[in-house]
């Protein structure tokens, strides 16, 4: 549990700032941790430009200037490239963090992602780690079109071999990310756009928060919603919102969606016997879709109404801000699915 | 009057029931700001500073350093403008009287990555012997068993932990529960009415089929009983309640031609499961008609003899009523006697001749027919095979029949002559190969010695097993009974 953050004497920081930190203080503990993507340390070749870049995001700001150059390495635009050298430096020992500029990107590396460092420890019989980050942004509400605002956790979370992990907030970003880069398998690392401004509580220490424990972020018997990634804030809203007529709500935060903790999703259910999931992603073989059937097939005698997921529709996210308005998962669609579990409430 | 607000016991962390006093910042007089340090507490964790919420001046604290104070309770009491003590006096015992729901810790801004109990749930235990142990705060659990282990007054660390990564699961709660013979008190999952309507909520625990079944009749699962596996409303249920509500399916009304006039009432078509008995005949006579190749021999019997000898016997014996039932039992007992082959039973395989004859007579019952076995029937005199007969029939109507007394034949009658059917086939009683069915005996014109005369007919239809019992066999012991029945006397031979 993230108690560590209930206190709140400790500075408040923002996702982004929290993930820095984070960059900051491992690189300065572990001289094998790199950092290596599209502009990562500043312009390719511009002058004075270092100090002020640190990719587009600005998530690794300040690492090039502190660390050197050989450590921050600006790759040429070629995401295949990028994580290809990732693994490989994986396997030699060092602890890479590569950033892919947009999850939409991983189309072009994807076979080194899902058929070479997914596979390596299996490959080699356990002889061979990949202790390897892949930081990529992800997720709409950015008005940045189809080709760079997808949520393609479900994709990874597929795949046997890698851990894939969506921070729903600053803390949990700083404990999720040291424990990314300390792991001894390759990390899908999704970090919502969006969130990247929000912010709470992080202690200036190292923590590490372990991978596959579910976050409680308020507790109830009535119904249960699980949401991922941004749609934790929304949820929790719903559940505040709720709370005020009497209806609690737990609101369960997975954290990691590889390793998945099922087990805390299940005892809920069978608490509430109701559930609500609420994922970002497109809703066919999707993480909502996963964790409806792993519900259905272990606490179906539990469930006291119809399972519902809110997610966005089968289609590419659009460009019309009206339109990404309307994809995404909003509170009201959320509430009205908590509504409906609990009987037209 | 001045007004007056509470300092109360935060709650930082989902863990903090309760914290101690470990010093006070302020003092009975000191103004204060909103935000302003109050007091500071110490949990099992942390120590922390109580601020004020409110502006304005201490005008009573209400613990002293080292009291432990539940979460919510009252530690101080700030106002703003002037306050009498009897005020504060009224104040302090109106917040205390009433149960103050504990204050929540105010959310940072944007998201709180801690958990933060909005309504924290009441013990609803006594201790037990899971109870002792030192604080289970840092055991490692998983929500929901913290949250049943507290309120069950479980210590965690009296559990085994079997859970993810070396967690308390709530199975572990309940297994280590169940264990020390303690019964745990789950919250109970609330019900929230929907409006009564033909679509139910889900809240009701029905299989889906009978989900399906109640949404296409119009019935409301709410009506229905929960007979069904794990307490679920099952399709019988949802039936049982649609035929007390007289709603039929309407699926096949729908669909039909357009009614002659728009008035016609429409076909009320009940559906039920078959019962159990039921279900034994409708397999039986499926199988029996199925495997068996049946034949038929039917002949006429006048039974104008076989009536003058019920008569005398019912006129001269009082203790006894013979029917002509009775008669043509003893009669085909007889016949059987010199036709072994239709004495017997079959079961595909191996044949089994018979030297009694165990008769089973066909007796119609609520449940359906039954065919109850008169045994050794050849021993038997008209007054005990009367007696019997009847026995068996009350029996067999109030199922009281023993399991010997069913499906032990080696030959069968069915009569419907009490409904004045002429003539009709049955369907052999397997194992038994044949099987006589009999028509009513009515008065009609015959033929003897060239003249017309008026006699009793009686059909006879004899269903024979072919794979046992050959036309000539049947036809032989068709002739001997009819031989009987015209000649009762031959029966005494």
């Amino acid at each position: 549990m993230s108690d560590a953050g209930a206190s709140t004497n400790h500075p408040i920081k923002t996702v982004r700032e929290a993930i820095n930190e984070a960059l900051h203080q491992e690189m300065e503990r572990d001289p094998t941790v790199i950092i290596l993507g599209e502009e990562v340390a500043g312009g390719a070749g511009c002058k004075g430009s270092d100090e002020a870049y640190g990719g587009v995001f600005g998530l690794t700001k300040g690492l090039g200037p502190r660390f050197g150059r050989g450590r921050v390495i600006d790759t040429p635009i070629t995401e295949s490239a990028i994580i290809g050298a990732a693994a490989g430096a994986a396997n030699t020992g060092l602890r890479p963090v590569a950033e892919l500029m947009f999850v939409d990107f991983i189309g072009v590396c994807f076979d080194q992602i899902f058929n070479q460092a997914a596979k390596f420890r299996y490959m080699f019989g356990g002889k061979a780690k990949t202790p390897m980050v892949i930081r990529a942004t992800a997720g709409a509400g950015l008005r940045a079109a189809a080709q760079h605002s997808s949520m393609l956790h479900p994709v990874l979370t597929h795949i046997p071999g890698l851990k894939v992990v969506m921070p729903s907030n600053a803390y949990d970003a700083k404990g999720l990310m040291l424990q990314a880069i300390r792991d001894d398998d390759p990390v899908c690392f999704l970090e919502h756009k969006l969130l990247y401004e929000t912010s709470c509580p992080v202690p200036d220490e190292l923590y590490t928060i372990p991978f596959g424990e579910a976050a409680f972020c308020r507790e109830g018997s009535d119904a249960t919603i699980v949401a991922m990634g941004a749609m934790v804030p929304r949820a929790i809203a719903v559940a505040d919102k709720l709370a005020k007529e009497g209806i609690h709500c737990d609101v369960i935060d997975p954290r990691t969606t590889s390793p998945l903790d099922s087990e805390a999703i299940l005892e809920s259910v069978e608490i509430s016997g109701r559930l609500v999931v609420v994922d970002e992603a497109n809703p066919r073989c999707s993480v909502a879709a996963d964790i409806s059937s792993i519900v259905a097939e272990h606490a179906f005698s539990s469930l006291r109404a119809p399972i519902k997921c809110v997610t966005a529709p089968h289609t590419p996210v659009p460009f019309a801000p009206i339109l990404e308005d309307a994809y995404m998962p909003s509170e009201e669609r959320i509430e009205q699915a908590v509504r409906d579990v609990l009987g037209g409430r | 009057m001045a007004n007056l607000a509470p300092v109360l016991m935060p709650k930082w962390g989902m863990e903090m029931t309760e914290g101690e006093l470990a010093e006070w910042h302020v003092a009975v007089g000191d103004s204060v700001t909103a935000g302003a340090d109050i007091v500071d507490v110490e949990t099992a964790k942390i120590v922390n500073t109580v601020t004020s919420n409110h502006a304005g001046q201490v005008v009573r604290l209400c613990a002293a350093i080292g009291d432990v104070i539940p979460v919510g309770g009252l530690l101080a009491v700030v106002a703003e403008g002037s306050a009498s003590d009897a005020d504060i006096d009224a104040y302090v015992t109106s917040l205390r009287g009433a149960d103050i729901a504990p204050a929540v810790e105010a959310q940072p801004e944007a998201i709180a990555p801690s958990p933060s109990k909005i309504t924290p749930e009441p013990v609803i235990a006594s201790p037990t012997g899971l109870s002792e142990g030192p604080s289970d705060a840092d055991v490692p659990a998983s929500s929901v068993a913290r949250r049943i282990a507290a309120q069950n007054h479980i210590n965690l660390n009296n559990i085994p932990a079997t859970g993810r990564h070396g967690r308390v699961s709530l199975e572990d709660v309940r297994a280590a529960a169940a264990g020390a013979g303690i019964a745990l008190t789950l919250p109970q999952a609330r019900d929230f009415d929907a409006p009564r309507g033909a679509e139910d909520s889900g809240r009701f625990n029905a299989t889906p089929v009978a989900r399906r079944l109640a949404q296409q009749l119009g019935v409301n699962l709410s009506d229905c009983k929960n007979t069904g596996r794990h307490g679920r409303i099952s399709k019988a249920d949802v039936e049982a309640a649609a035929a007390s509500q007289n709603k039929f399916p309407v699926g096949a009304a729908t669909t039909a031609v357009a009614p002659l006039t728009p008035e016609a009432p429409s076909d009320h078509v009940a559906i039920e499961n078959l019962s159990g008995a039921r279900k034994t005949i409708a397999r039986v006579v499926s199988q029996a008609k199925s495997e068996v190749p049946h034949f038929r021999v039917n002949v006429d019997v006048d039974v104008s003899a076989a009536m003058r000898l019920r008569e005398t016997l019912n006129n001269h014996r009082s203790d006894i009523k013979v029917s002509l039932n009775d008669i043509l039992i003893k009669a085909c007992a007889m016949a059987l006697a010199s036709s072994p082959i239709i004495n017997a039973r079959f079961d595909g395989e191996t044949l089994e001749r018979h030297s009694q004859a165990h008769i089973a007579s066909a007796v119609a019952t609520d449940n359906g027919v039954l065919m109850p076995v008169l045994r050794n029937a050849g021993a038997l005199g008209l007054g005990e095979i009367s007696n019997a007969m009847r026995d068996l029939a009350t029996r067999a109507k109030t199922g009281r029949l023993a399991l010997d007394e069913m499906g032990t034949a080696t030959f069968s009658i069915s009569n419907l002559g009490m409904f004045g059917i002429d003539s009709f086939d049955a369907i052999i009683n397997q194992p038994a190969v044949a099987i006589l069915a009999v028509g009513a005996a009515k008065q009609q014109p015959v033929v003897r010695n060239g003249e017309l005369a008026i006699g009793m007919l009686m059909s006879l239809s004899l269903s024979s097993d072919h794979r046992v019992v050959d036309g000539a066999d049947a036809a032989r012991f068709l002739a001997d009974l009819k031989g009987m029945l015209e000649e009762p006397a031959l029966m005494l031979g």
